[in-house]
């Protein structure tokens, strides 16, 4: 298993969707922003952060890098998993990847918690709780979209106390036709015993069964 | 009466502009301009109530200066008034 | 040159005369208008340290790891654990959010700029009262700041303090702390060596906080709001590429040194790294990338544009150095080359502009403080506190739980990223510290701030001494082994005999305490003339504390659960008892004064190895430390974590404002299970300990008071929230 972690100027959850990779004995490269080679991978995350300061609007300025592009044809080609936390939700979703956006939370602050969440995947856990850092994170789509996104049975994350406005309590979206993953929540700080909690294994073993 | 304005605000000069900085880069990455010196402001319209053109200059002048604004590091301009 | 005003350029830069003429007798010479604003900017009291560098040299300094580089540290393994805490109280007063933001970045840059990763940062932060709209508007500036930036650049603020009293309204004190951790085989000192270049990356040099270094050496006054244009804007995603491309830059060998560049910027920086090396260095101006299209020299010089380093680099070295500044896209110059002449020369397209040795800059004049005791400290002590008009020990709970200087502080720091870094192992609300998994070495690192102004302010050596045992407790009732001290000291004018008696004072109460514990202070800040017309803050001291356990699982709980028994060890408050400081006095009754409680040195001593000698014996549950709130405030705080109700086996007579939450120094409160075992250890051990009660239920019970947890922890965790959102 060979994942790929992508590291755009303001990146800041490169290194911890790292070590969580390893910790699964997962082979895991950076792929700088402006790669456009991603054939060696299984799995591609575009982990939390800022990039490029979400100036102007979060994970707009991102998309213009090389890197974004190659990871289109990669999804266009189904070479492997896309899977984005955070910053890399709001990536997707500025890329057209997935569905709708990732706004303002509700109550315009900056949001640090931990969040139980149930899930509709039969490989987790009904309920985990795991990390969430973000202060647009307020998932918002049209009516259509979001009857499309349940009729494709897209929601496998949804908060179990909305914490920021999220329509339908979306928290993380799977695009089974293309393999595409976005989810707020932080599953890569919940790893280890050392940071209190380790439901983010779940979702590493998810992935783990899922490629193989 | 009601008055409907514009108002645009920007940084004042020499102030840094991290945000006109990043974009700046990213036209420069993307080959579609070398420096197009950006600079980021925000545009609001907003209808006051007022009973002359004098009394609703002053009274913008007072929610640019107090709400819009960050005077420390923004200026800001109001455009024509409008009566509706 | 003459001024507008008509007074003389060294003048109107609030040189005094005194410092002139030394100037002119240590230079020998007139110094020219490029150099005078050199030395206004580096003899200022932010640069200089002229009032208080004589005091400083007192505090204990065994044991520390780069000591006199830009932020020191204590030895673990083989890792340096780096941390110095700094104020940014004169920018966060006049723009609150830009403030507190760059306030980060500095510190920030001080772990950088040592070769060290920073991984976690900390803040004390004081204002006025929180009902003033304009203390609103500085503790939501303040606080957005911090969340801003230190959430974009991913160095988790993991712990901290928020305190509120009138004295704090026009100077909020902004205390960032910040932890970094390297190898220590990889440490870069910031010292100039011969032969090298000088490369300068990062941002563009902009008109930035020029005047910045002075200006916070002033007291505000009410043309302080003038001074705006001076304020630095802080860029967080450029800090978060210059965090990474400046570690990238620091792995090379060819590079001999690094230092950041803080207030007044490159002057202050590379005319540090020259005196430390008693090295020459040669500064082209010219080539220096700006922001602006017309910048003169002394601007560029005392520039406070944020997010720029400065490097000395072999000349193998540039080509690697200049690659991985593009690699980042942020700019990189090579602007000068250190020399053997011993002298600090600035030049201007080739023309010579100013040449000194630049010890001269570094080392100004040193001022001795006044040390005789100012009247108001018998006054404020021959207080007498009565509670006349005594209110019920319901109510005082109420006010105390309500009061947002004990309330829950949810409302901040849900706003930071306590968890990036993927290292958090005590997150904020979790115990008296924070933890950090130091996965290098396999343990925790624990992490506290602290201050008490009220304590100092009635007595600085024993107040100041107590904050540093405050700071010890917090670590031990974690269950770390405190390591390292930093200290940021925030007074008002040094020059008036009240203020500099303080400063003193206090120096020599951190001083003592620290030797007394066997902990040095690794590092520290000074922030001065936080007064204005009106208003002075506390003196307060604010002592930045670092500690350490081998192992997770050596953590120490800080709730209290169902069918535990709670024992209160140390010291136990009479009718003899020196409560003064305590905070219910100031929320109930509008009370400062009496005598401040001293600390008992062996006591503390033995409370921590107790604590562990229980812990490791697996006889502990729960501990927490009591400090403001006394023993009701602890006792709260660990029945709410543990979601539990309590029963008090307390007689009446012990039932009383002053036992309950009265503030003295050497005391825990402790949950276990087991009474029998935990008693003849505690007995061994000769800790003084009394047993409260039992933990049951959903009511806190003391004697015929039976008090709703439900509605007090409702009342606790809303205050805040509730009056921000008026």
């Amino acid at each position: 298993m060979k994942a790929g972690v992508v590291v755009f100027p303001g990146t800041n959850c490169d290194r911890d969707t790292k070590k969580a990779c390893e910790h699964f004995g997962w082979e895991t490269d950076y792929i700088w922003h402006d790669e456009s080679n991603l054939d060696d991978y299984d799995i591609i995350f575009l982990p939390g952060g800022f990039s490029y300061g979400d100036y102007i609007r979060a994970g707009g300025l991102a998309t213009f890098s090389p890197v974004v592009q190659a990871i289109k044809d990669y999804v266009k080609n189904k070479k492997g998993y896309v899977v984005g936390i955070c910053n890399g939700f709001q990536i997707l979703c500025e890329t057209g990847l997935l569905p709708g956006t990732l706004s303002v939370n509700d109550n315009t602050r900056f949001i640090c918690d931990v969040v139980g969440l149930a899930t509709s995947d039969d490989k987790m856990p009904e309920a985990i709780s795991l990390p969430i850092a973000h202060g647009e994170g307020r998932y918002f789509a049209d009516d259509e979209t979001l009857k499309q996104i349940q009729q494709d049975n897209m929601i496998f994350l949804r908060y179990q106390d909305n914490p920021n406005g999220s329509l339908l309590n979306i928290a993380g979206l799977i695009d089974r036709k293309n393999n595409v993953i976005g989810m707020m929540p932080h599953p890569e700080r919940a790893v280890f015993k050392e940071t209190g909690n380790t439901d983010g294994m779940y979702f590493f073993k998810l992935l783990e069964a899922e490629i193989k | 009466m009601k008055y409907k304005a514009e108002v645009k605000v920007t940084l004042k000069n020499g102030v840094r502009d991290p945000q006109g900085s990043a974009v700046d880069t990213i036209l420069r990455r993307t080959g579609l301009e070398d420096s197009a010196n950006v600079k980021v402001g925000k545009h609001f319209t907003l209808t006051v109530t007022a009973g002359n053109d004098k009394e609703a200059k002053n009274k913008l002048d007072e929610i640019c200066h107090e709400v819009l604004s960050n005077p420390v590091l923004e200026s800001y301009e109001i455009g024509r008034l409008e009566t509706i | 040159m003459k001024t507008a005003a008509g007074k003389k350029l060294y003048q109107a830069l609030n040189i005094t005369e005194f410092e002139y003429n030394e100037i002119l007798s240590r230079l020998k010479r007139k110094p020219n208008d490029l150099e005078t604003y050199l030395f206004s900017a580096m003899w200022s009291e932010h640069c200089g340290y002229k009032h208080s560098r004589k005091y400083l040299k007192r505090l204990p300094l065994g044991g520390t790891v780069c000591e006199g580089e830009n932020a020191g540290g204590v030895l673990v393994g083989d890792h340096v654990i780096t941390f110095k805490v700094e104020s940014h109280n004169h920018p966060s007063a006049i723009e609150p959010f830009q403030g507190a933001a760059t306030g980060i970045g500095g510190i920030i840059r001080d772990i950088l700029a040592i070769g060290a990763r920073p991984v976690a940062l900390l803040n004390s932060l004081k204002f006025g009262k929180l009902t003033d709209k304009w203390v609103k508007h500085l503790f939501n500036g303040v606080v957005d700041g911090i969340s801003t930036y230190g959430n974009s650049i991913g160095v988790p603020t993991v712990a901290g303090e928020v305190g509120f009293d009138k004295c704090f309204t026009d100077s909020p004190l902004v205390n960032v702390m910040a932890i970094g951790v390297v190898h220590k085989d990889k440490i870069k000192s910031a010292k100039a060596i011969p032969g090298n270049n000088i490369v300068l990356v990062g941002s563009h040099t902009g008109r930035d906080g020029i005047h910045g270094a002075s200006f916070a050496s002033k007291e505000l006054n009410e043309n302080s709001k003038e001074d705006r244009p001076s304020v630095q804007v802080g860029d967080p995603f450029m800090k978060k590429v210059l965090i990474e491309a400046t570690l990238e830059i620091l792995e090379l060998e060819e590079v001999v040194s690094c230092q950041d560049c803080g207030a007044a910027g490159l002057l202050s920086s590379t005319s540090e790294m020259g005196s430390m090396g008693k090295c020459g260095l040669e500064l082209h101006l010219d080539k220096v990338n700006l922001r602006e299209e017309v910048m003169e020299p002394w601007e560029i010089m005392l520039s406070e544009s944020q997010e720029r380093m400065i490097f000395m680099v072999t000349d193998q070295g540039l080509d690697k150095v200049l690659n991985i500044a593009k690699k980042y896209d942020i700019s990189g110059k090579i602007i000068g080359k250190t020399d053997t002449s011993g002298l600090y020369k600035l030049l201007w397209n080739g023309e010579q502009v100013a040449c000194l040795p630049p010890a001269l800059l570094t080392s100004g004049p040193v001022y001795t403080l006044n040390e005789n005791e100012p009247k108001y400290i018998s006054e404020y002590k021959n207080k007498e506190f009565q509670s006349s008009i005594s209110i019920s020990i319901e109510e005082g709970v109420k006010k105390l739980l309500a009061d947002p200087n004990f309330a829950s502080k949810k409302w901040v720091y849900r706003q930071y990223d306590h968890t990036v870094g993927n290292r958090t192992s005590l997150k904020p609300g979790e115990g008296g510290s924070a933890g950090i998994w130091l996965d290098e070495e396999g343990g925790v690192v624990g992490l506290t701030i602290d201050s008490n102004g009220r304590q100092v302010f009635l007595d600085p050596y024993n107040g100041a001494k107590n904050t540093v045992w405050e700071s010890y407790r917090n670590l031990v009732s974690d269950g770390f082994n405190p390591l390292g001290v930093t200290d940021c000291m925030n007074y008002g004018n040094p020059e008036k005999d009240e203020v500099a008696y303080q400063f003193v004072k206090s120096i020599d109460g951190i001083a003592d305490a620290c030797k007394a514990a066997s902990i040095p202070v690794v590092s520290g800040n000074v922030s001065l003339y936080n007064e204005s017309t009106d208003l002075r803050v506390y003196p307060t001291p604010t002592t930045g504390m670092v500690g350490y356990t081998d192992n997770y699982d050596k953590l120490i709980k800080n709730s209290f659960s169902k069918n535990e028994t709670v024992y209160l060890i140390g010291k136990q408050i009479d009718e003899t008892s020196n409560i003064g400081g305590s905070l219910y006095q100031m929320v109930c009754y509008d009370f400062l004064g009496g005598s401040v409680d001293s600390v008992d040195e062996n006591l503390e001593i033995s409370l921590k190895d107790t604590i562990f000698n229980l812990r490791d014996n697996h006889l502990l549950d729960g501990c927490i430390d009591i400090s403001e709130g006394g023993l009701f405030g602890a006792l709260f705080e660990g029945l709410k974590s543990g979601n539990s109700g309590f029963e008090s086996i307390l007689n009446d007579s012990e039932i009383t404002e002053k036992v309950l939450f009265g503030e003295i120094t050497g005391r825990y409160l402790i949950s276990v299970k087991d009474t029998n075992q935990t008693e003849k250890l505690l007995n061994n051990n000769k800790i003084p300990y009394k047993k409260l009660g039992k933990c049951t239920g959903n009511n806190i019970k003391l004697g015929n008071i039976a008090l709703n947890l439900a509605e007090l922890t409702d009342l606790y965790d809303k205050t805040i929230e509730l009056e921000m959102a008026k």
